[in-house]
């Protein structure tokens, strides 16, 4: 398991998982990695195949990616009556940079604005484009970019962790 | 609240459910699965004149089965023979000659009207004085029924089988056949599976820019065995006409079986084949299962409506750039019935959030989106202090980077009053046979700690329970099943199974590297934990 800061170095953890088992890396225990204040993302590899589920001690929760894509489809972001979303950018390829834009959409298919560019310079790192949805905002949006990416969305209501939801992007 | 009431309090709308529908109606499912009614030669079907396709100027209602004189019929499924006719000599009659019409015990939701619906199968063109059963006569699947011939309109020995849909269970081959009743039987059969021809089902929807089906198009490419009475498949054909019945909750528009297994490539074409309409791309058919083929399912394993104060969302996007999608929501009950259905249309990159058609107290269940472009699905869960969402499961073949439905379906991480919190599997039939489905439990180092069996769920049926655990703490989970499921992984209070934290989507596959974009460390009061399941072994 190695952390990927959205700035900073890497570091990482190892476990051995016998077959059919699990292993929870939490973040808090681990001495040092990732550092304390730590926002940003995590790529797991193993020899076998393996499936990741991702919680955070609040109440949302996803499944990790298996494959990234270079366009990925949010049905539902908000950005409007007292809701915020954050939108996770993650370069899943391993080379960088990663160039790409966040387009938004109104229900009836028509853009909101003209889309905002965006940059991963290092592999495996991520953004947050949660602040390009135009304010008021509610609808849909899709990521595009010229190397596969994952993407978290986040949606929250009025900062409260019990009214926190989160879904994974839909690669397309 | 202590875990018994709390039981009890989550388990009462469920008996009132049931003990409803047990006074209103038997089981009403999406299409399951019939047998065939010819055995000889594995029952082929005659590719030369399917369901839908013209002839002088009327469209084919059911499928034929070109056999010799005298071939043994049998009846489909369980029913009751409720007409029959067996009067007219070979070569002679009118209509549908000598014929037996069975009313099934199952029942089926009927689009059209709305309604739960019987389903009746007609045998037509038999043996004179060939009939075994009387009218009133209890018959299960697979009695032998009648024999093959020629009579009534018919060009040559052959059985017509016809699947009708109807709300009232009275009803008259006249009368139904009258009707606009008739559905595509071979969306009903079994593949046919004859020595090594293992074969599936492909079902599709060919739509105009406003997302309405199209009419008399051929789709080429696909590979069947020989029919028989020495016919041979060259293509699919869209429905000719409005009145062509699609199935009631995929919505297709053309649908066929008996395609061998393998990788297609797919035109849109004329009848000649000379000029393309539409590139389908590459598709690949699976021994026993349905390909999609420009009709997208997504299945909904956990729906609410008024459930406790919680409610449900469903938010769907169209990803098309140019095209209108329909969309067709069918909602169904636990048990896999349908609860009802509705029809919306999504403008090219546009949303719908597709809401309730009713008011419906204590309900809860599942659903089918089926979409006539590819689309993106969201459901949110909210009691108005809470909310969670998971992501529509899609069955497309499309791979939306996290899983999909799946014969085999493993959950990383459950609790079992774990912190005071418990996991809850709803597991989604999604195939279209009943099967049984075993979900098993492992403690971390990979030993087994549990097992716990779902028998006999039904297609589109639901079964919801905690993980199997011997003692409090957490485990990985492997769920299997003969057929594919859809599941969500919810996290609840363990004393309150109504206070929901998280729904979680699990894997029907892995893979040797796994991406989270978004791991916090004592980031305005959060961290993250990242669980790994090794699914080897």
């Amino acid at each position: 398991m190695t952390y990927y800061p959205d700035s900073g170095g890497s570091c990482s953890h190892s476990a051995g998982i016998n077959p059919q088992g699990y292993y929870v890396f939490q973040t808090q225990d681990a001495p040092g990695c990732p550092v304390s204040s730590f926002v940003g993302a995590a790529r797991v590899s193993a020899p076998g195949t393996v499936a990741v589920l991702v919680n955070e001690k609040g109440e949302k929760g996803n499944s990790g990616f298996l494959t990234g894509s270079q366009s990925v489809v949010l049905p539902q972001v908000r950005r409007d009556g007292g809701w915020w979303t954050g939108i996770r950018v993650m370069n899943a390829d391993g080379g960088a940079p990663t160039n790409g834009a966040i387009y938004f959409y109104h229900p009836d298919g028509s853009a909101a604005g003209s889309g905002a560019a965006f940059t991963i310079n290092s592999a495996y790192r991520s953004v947050n484009l949660g602040s390009s949805a135009p304010a008021g905002f509610h609808g849909a949006a899709r990521i595009v970019a010229d190397r596969p990416v994952a993407v978290s969305a986040i949606l929250t209501l009025n900062n409260s962790a019990e009214q926190t939801m989160m879904y994974n992007g839909c690669n397309r | 609240m202590n875990t018994k009431a709390a039981f009890i309090r989550r388990r009462w709308p469920i008996v009132v459910t049931l003990l409803t529908l047990l006074i209103v109606a038997l089981p009403i499912r999406a299409a399951v699965r019939v047998q065939r009614p010819i055995t000889y030669d594995g029952g082929r079907i005659n590719q030369e004149y399917l369901y839908g396709e013209e002839l002088q100027a009327s469209t084919h209602k059911g499928v034929d089965f070109s056999y010799g004189l005298g071939t043994s019929v049998y009846a489909v499924a369980d029913g009751t023979v409720v007409d029959l006719y067996e009067t007219s000599q070979n070569g002679q009659g009118t209509g549908f000659g000598n014929f037996v019409l069975i009313r099934h015990d199952r029942r089926h939701w009927d689009r059209i009207t709305q309604q739960n619906a019987y389903v009746y199968s007609i045998y037509a063109h038999l043996s004179y004085n060939s009939v075994g059963p009387s009218v009133g006569q209890f018959v299960s699947a697979g009695t032998w029924i009648a024999e093959v011939d020629n009579t009534g309109s018919s060009t040559g020995n052959h059985l017509h089988l016809q699947i009708c849909l109807h709300p009232q269970s009275d009803r008259t081959l006249s009368t139904l056949d009258s009707e606009n009743t008739s559905r595509n039987p071979e969306l009903w059969l079994q593949p046919f599976n004859y020595g090594s021809a293992n074969t599936g089902a492909v079902v599709g929807k060919i739509t105009d820019s406003n997302g309405n089906p199209i009419g008399d198009r051929y789709i080429w490419g696909l590979s069947k065995p020989p029919g028989s009475g020495g016919t041979n498949y060259s293509f699919s054909r869209t429905y000719a006409y409005t009145w062509t019945n699609p199935d009631d909750i995929l919505v297709e528009n053309w649908g066929t079986t008996d395609v061998l297994a393998g990788t297609y490539h797919l035109t849109v074409r004329n009848e000649s084949g000379s000029y393309i309409y539409e590139d389908l791309g590459w598709r690949t058919v699976r021994a026993g299962e349905t390909t999609y083929v420009g009709l997208y399912p997504v299945f909904l394993p956990d729906i609410m409506e008024n459930y406790y104060g919680w409610n449900s969302s469903i938010v769907v996007r169209n990803n098309s750039d140019s095209k209108t999608a329909q969309v067709n929501t069918t909602f169904f009950w636990e048990n896999g019935e349908v609860r009802t259905q509705k029809t919306d249309y999504i403008a090219p990159r546009g949303t719908v959030v597709v809401d309730f058609p009713g008011t419906c107290y204590y309900c809860r269940g599942s659903a089918i989106v089926a979409a006539s472009e590819d689309v993106a699905v969201v459901v949110e869960h909210t009691n108005g202090t809470r909310y969670n969402n998971y992501n529509g499961i899609s069955a497309t073949g499309l791979d939306p980077g996290w899983g999909q439905t799946g014969a085999a379906i493993y959950v990383p991480l459950t609790k079992y009053d774990f912190d005071g919190k418990s996991s809850r599997l709803y597991i989604l039939n999604t195939g279209p046979a009943a099967t049984d489905v075993t979900i098993t439990s492992y403690y971390s180092n990979g030993s087994q700690a549990d097992s716990t069996p779902c028998p006999n769920l039904a297609p589109a049926a639901r079964c919801d329970l905690r993980p199997p655990a011997p003692a409090a703490g957490r485990y990985a989970v492997r769920i299997s099943a003969g057929q594919p499921l859809a599941v969500v992984v919810a996290e609840e209070q363990h004393s309150d199974p109504n206070v929901i934290y998280k729904v979680q989507n699990p894997f029907a596959s892995g893979a040797t590297v796994g991406f989270a974009p978004q791991v916090k460390r004592q980031w305005q009061g959060e961290y993250s934990t990242l669980a790994v399941q090794n699914l080897g072994g």
